[in-house]
């Protein structure tokens, strides 16, 4: 089969070029801006709205709670989040009114004339408030959800221990950063309904709000997406928020509306990385074995659920690492309080829980005496060997390989400084990263992708998955011209619109490469066998003959398409009840390692050099998985130790490029990537996800490697240089 | 202010700025590169609607060498500066803090003019500035003057310039004793960074004792400042582990650098004093 895993990005011309349309450079005609409103107190009972009387607000679409026609929640989980507020705020900065104008600077004058009587309760903003139920702000008892995985017997584990060591972990808040903030135009008429351009990653998570929220039958909503520059998880459960309010503006105005954020707005108000706080208790023997795990994973949801019990799956099933051991206890909660929702961020829990691990296992080693090396390579999980939900591991894994190919350009000129007050160090991070959905999550989402032939001879890719940046576009070119033994360029990847593209699930977990992928596979096979049915082709056929082929079906039959379902494999086991069983169809394993420099004067830490290696199933595309993991480790090294939202009443404040500090070019080091490509039974051609697996150990591996350069225990990131001058004025 | 309420009148050279200044003085702003102006603009914080645009103006930039002084025209970007072959030799400091500003964009954009009136206690030519002793001048239409520029900035964004007054030259007197400069910016990242603390300083030895010294200091202030109790204490003195001891002590009471959204007091203060005892150690 001939391969083309060097194709280029299918939509990079059009994007380095700028004739990329992203939302803000869509416009119809006599289409008006929206703006929104907003609560300036995290909690309370709003009374009344008032409008100021020097406005002429005839002039204007006002929407509030009261004109929605449908549902006022925003479908997703469970549902508690409203589109607007009707009477209690949760949040500073939850959306009360929206009006739409068609000269902007009216509007956003207009929107300082209006003000609210709230009568005000006191809120919380942090995980133990909401624990100690400090305030009930949600349910009985602020907890959204609760897992509870058992391995073993723990307490006899315990009991007489070698060596027990206990410490607690921190992360906070991550912005996604997305190129373009969040933004949608909605248009209505009573004909088609309501439709819906939008910057976003899940088309159906849009659909399923809109038609909750209007009441409206599946065909009286039509979304499609418009191009996106980069989502990381940012634009997964959002965009149903703004498009349902560009959509509630439109209905009143039976005008276009576009609604785009500002950059501060969308700071302020769009989800960010839960953050976390994990605790852990280990028992290891004299050699550094694990003998048992406890660990307790509290993540911050915000003021709703939206998809926190998913986040906090992800991270629980991922706390534990890639170890072995025989007795393990894992409790998590993902808890309530007043700050807009958390949501998903590439690694959905996961870069959490695995930085508290990474850091402890460190801490352990170091207590007794060993290398971090050491104690990962003793208890590196082995073929055969169980993970803590009892998934018995049946593929190849060699850490040795993954641990020996990351130290072979790790070692090199470290602890040597020209300067005195420079101090340098290594750390290491291995981690794992399970593919695709959760347990049974694929099984329930049952997703179709399918491909169509068009008159012209070129082949249509159906599905909804989008294109965010990561290379969707061209994956599924790839495939399926691989599949079909044809070039890339006769594939087309139009943007998902619901009106044509299947449900093939969402665009996250890192599933659009092996699962979608392998569908459009399965797809393309479909078509190909229908030809060779109709007795079009032969087994073996040259590209014009296919062309021909496919032209000749169209014009005798009319269309010609193909689809495949997704089916769960038979042995995939998974019980949602006791989190036992398969968690993941397959793991990307890693064994990441990061070099950095501290300058004892200012603080300041630079990551001289990274390294990373990876077991990703086959490679696809290497420029693409090269791309991914190196921006995935440049957003791990932002979380690490630049990035740090300030929160204040439950909001960000530093909410602006200039001091919500991402690290440029400038501040990353040259990152190796090396790919083994052991496994190949699963995605199409063998393909694992890769795109949220450099998160995971990016963090850990820097702050390990400060933790070497100066012998001190960061156990928070981000870590700062004035959090390091703390550790450091302390141990003098 | 929204940028639809600006009023941008495009002056065709110096008299026609200085003419407006002194028609409606307190009615204009300059607007050079518009690097700080456009930021404030997009924040809203922005609040004067009538700018004079000077951008383009040639009286205004250019770098000329005299024999004991170097004039650089408000208007000079950082870019011009970067490459001017004397500046670097002679004026390496505030080639550092230009090269360090922003990034490329930026530095073929922003003027140091711009830097100095935009007055942000965290901008990064002010501390090479003071240290170097340089002049200011401001014209207006019936006026030149000159003034050092340590005696500029009085408070936070409060400086000694008139309303019918625009900056019109940088100058630094030119030297030929062998001296050593010391700058570092210290900020949040490598690039787009605003400062944390910046510090510079440049000052002259004969054996071990210094002759003369004059050290600048960016964020720890609500202006750039010079700490001339320090420098007093340094000056004439031969330089030992004590006496640094004693500039430590001076310097920490001498600046007071505050907590806000970028950094803390305690960073802040810690690294300026890091830096100053590292560079002194150095020239024991
Ligand atoms: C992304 C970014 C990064 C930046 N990084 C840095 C940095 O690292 N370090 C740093 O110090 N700054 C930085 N800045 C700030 C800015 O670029 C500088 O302060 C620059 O020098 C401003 O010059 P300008 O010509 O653009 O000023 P403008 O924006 O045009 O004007 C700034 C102010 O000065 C006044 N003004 C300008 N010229 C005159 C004059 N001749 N006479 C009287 N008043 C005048 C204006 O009225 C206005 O109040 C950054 C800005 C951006 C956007």
């Amino acid at each position: 089969m001939k391969k083309f895993s060097n194709l280029r990005r299918v939509e990079g011309k059009s994007k380095v070029t700028g004739t990329a349309l992203f939302i803000d450079d869509l416009n119809f005609p006599d289409m008006l801006h929206g703006i929104t409103v907003r609560s300036p107190v995290a909690r309370g009972i709003l009374k009344k709205i008032h409008f100021d009387p020097s406005i002429n607000w005839n002039d204007f679409v006002i929407v509030t709670a009261k004109d929605i026609p449908g549902q006022n929640i925003i479908h997703l989980i469970k549902e508690d989040w409203p589109f607007l507020v009707g009477e209690r705020i949760n949040h500073k900065g939850e959306a009360i009114v929206l009006l739409a104008h068609h000269d902007q600077q009216k509007l956003s004058e207009a929107s300082t004339k209006i003000s609210f009587e709230i009568e005000t309760l006191p809120a919380i903003f942090t995980i133990d408030d909401s624990i100690n139920k400090k305030e009930i702000i949600w349910g009985d008892d602020n907890c959204f959800k609760k897992y509870y995985i058992n391995k073993g017997d723990i307490d006899l584990a315990f009991k007489d221990a070698f060596h027990v060591f206990e410490q607690t972990y921190r992360t906070l808040h991550q912005e996604q950063l997305y190129i373009e903030p969040q933004g949608a135009i909605a248009a209505y008429n009573e004909l088609e309904g309501i439709t819906v351009w939008g910057s976003l990653q899940c088309p159906y998570y849009v659909h399923g709000a809109l038609t909750n929220l209007f009441n409206f039958s599946n065909e009286k909503v039509r979304i499609i997406q418009s191009e996106t520059g980069g989502a990381f998880g940012g634009k997964e459960d959002y965009p149903s928020m703004i498009a349902g309010h560009a959509a509630l503006l439109a209905y009143k105005a039976k005008k276009p509306v576009k609604l785009i954020y500002k950059r501060a707005e969308d700071l302020q108000v769009t989800t960010k990385r839960h953050p976390s706080q994990t605790t852990i208790k280990t028992a290891v023997d004299e050699g550094g074995k694990l003998l048992a795990m406890d660990i307790a994973f509290l993540l911050d949801g915000g003021a709703y659920a939206t998809l926190s019990e998913v986040v906090l799956s992800r991270g629980t099933l991922h706390a534990a690492g890639p170890y072995f051991c025989e007795n393990i206890r894992i409790k998590s909660k993902v808890m309530a309080t007043n700050s807009p929702p958390n949501g998903a961020f590439r690694g959905f829990g996961a870069p959490q829980s695995i930085f508290a691990m990474e850091r402890h296992l460190d801490n352990v080693a170091r207590s007794i005496g060993i290398t971090p090396e050491k104690i990962r390579t003793i208890n590196f999980i082995k073929r055969g060997q169980t993970t803590a939900t009892n998934q018995v591991l049946d593929e190849k894994l060699d850490f040795d390989s993954l641990l020996s190919t990351t130290l072979s350009k790790l070692k090199k000129d470290t602890k040597k400084s020209k300067h005195k007050h420079i101090k340098s160090g290594i750390g290491i991070a291995t981690f794992m990263h399970g593919a695709g959905f959760t347990g049974s999550g694929e099984k329930y989402l049952a997703s179709v992708a399918g491909i169509e032939a068009m008159d012209d001879g070129k082949i249509k890719i159906l599905c909804a998955s989008t294109e965010m940046g990561q290379g969707r576009n061209t994956i599924f070119a790839q495939v399926v011209s691989e599949t079909l033994g044809i070039d890339p360029h006769h594939i087309l990847t139009p943007a998902p619109d619901t009106l044509e593209a299947p449900n093939s699930g969402p665009t996250v977990a890192s599933r659009t490469s092996m699962i979608v992928g392998k569908l459009l596979e399965h797809a393309a096979n479909g078509l190909r066998n229908t030809l060779l049915a109709a007795g079009l082709i032969p087994e073996k056929y040259t590209e014009a003959k296919f062309i021909q082929a496919l032209k000749i079906y169209k014009k005798k039959y009319g269309t010609l398409k193909s689809f495949h379902q997704y089916k769960q494999p038979e042995h995939i086991k998974w019980d949602d009840q006791t989190y036992q069983g398969d968690a993941y169809p397959t793991f990307a394993w890693a064994c990441y390692g990061a070099q950095v420099s501290v300058n004892t004067l200012t603080y300041e830490i630079k990551v001289d050099n990274f390294v990373a290696t990876q077991e990703v199933g086959r490679v696809l595309n290497r420029k693409l998985a090269e791309g991914q993991i190196e921006g995935g480790i440049a957003q791990g090294i932002g979380f690490a130790i630049f990035e740090k939202a300030i929160f204040k009443d439950g909001v960000m404040i530093n909410n602006s490029f200039t001091n919500y500090i991402m690290p440029t070019a400038l501040d990353l080091p040259r990152i190796h990537v090396y790919f083994k490509e052991w496994n190949k039974d699963y995605g199409p051609g063998g393909a694992k996800g890769i795109g949220e697996l450099p998160l995971d150990g990016s963090g850990p591996a820097v702050i390990n490697a400060v933790a070497d350069a100066l012998n001190i225990c960061p156990d928070t990131i981000p870590y700062l240089p004035e959090d390091l001058m703390n550790d450091m004025e302390f141990l003098k | 202010m929204h940028i639809s309420s600006i009023n941008v009148y495009d002056a065709k050279n110096i008299h026609d700025v200085l003419n407006l200044l002194d028609k409606e003085p307190g009615r204009w702003s300059i607007l050079a590169g518009g690097t700080d102006i456009m930021v404030q603009l997009d924040l809203g914080t922005w609040q004067a609607p009538n700018l004079i645009n000077i951008w383009g103006i040639s009286d205004l930039s250019g770098i000329r060498i005299n024999k004991n002084e170097i004039e650089i025209g408000a208007l000079s970007t950082f870019s011009e500066i970067i490459n001017h072959p004397i500046i670097k030799k002679e004026f390496p400091m505030l080639i550092e803090a230009a090269m360090l500003t922003g990034s490329i964009a930026i530095q073929n954009r922003g003027t140091i003019g711009g830097n100095i009136m935009n007055a942000s206690p965290a901008a990064d030519t002010p501390p090479a500035l003071l240290a170097y002793g340089a002049e200011i001048e401001l014209t207006s239409k019936n006026e030149v003057r000159r003034l050092f520029y340590k005696d500029f900035h009085i408070n936070y964004k409060l400086m000694r310039i008139n309303q019918d007054e625009i900056l019109t030259k940088i100058i630094l007197p030119r030297t030929s004793n062998k001296t050593i400069d010391f700058y570092q910016k210290v900020g949040t990242r490598a690039a787009h960074s605003i400062s944390k603390a910046c510090i510079a300083v440049r000052l002259t030895m004969d054996k071990k004792t210094i002759t003369d010294i004059k050290i600048g200091l960016g964020a720890v202030a609500p202006m750039p400042i010079r700490v001339y109790m320090t420098e007093d204490l340094l000056k004439g003195n031969k330089l030992s582990m004590d006496l640094i001891d004693q500039a430590i002590l001076q310097i920490a009471s001498e600046i007071h650098p505050i907590d806000d959204i970028r950094s803390n007091k305690a960073y802040r203060l810690r690294v300026a004093i890091n830096l100053l005892r590292n560079f002194l150690k150095g020239l024991l």
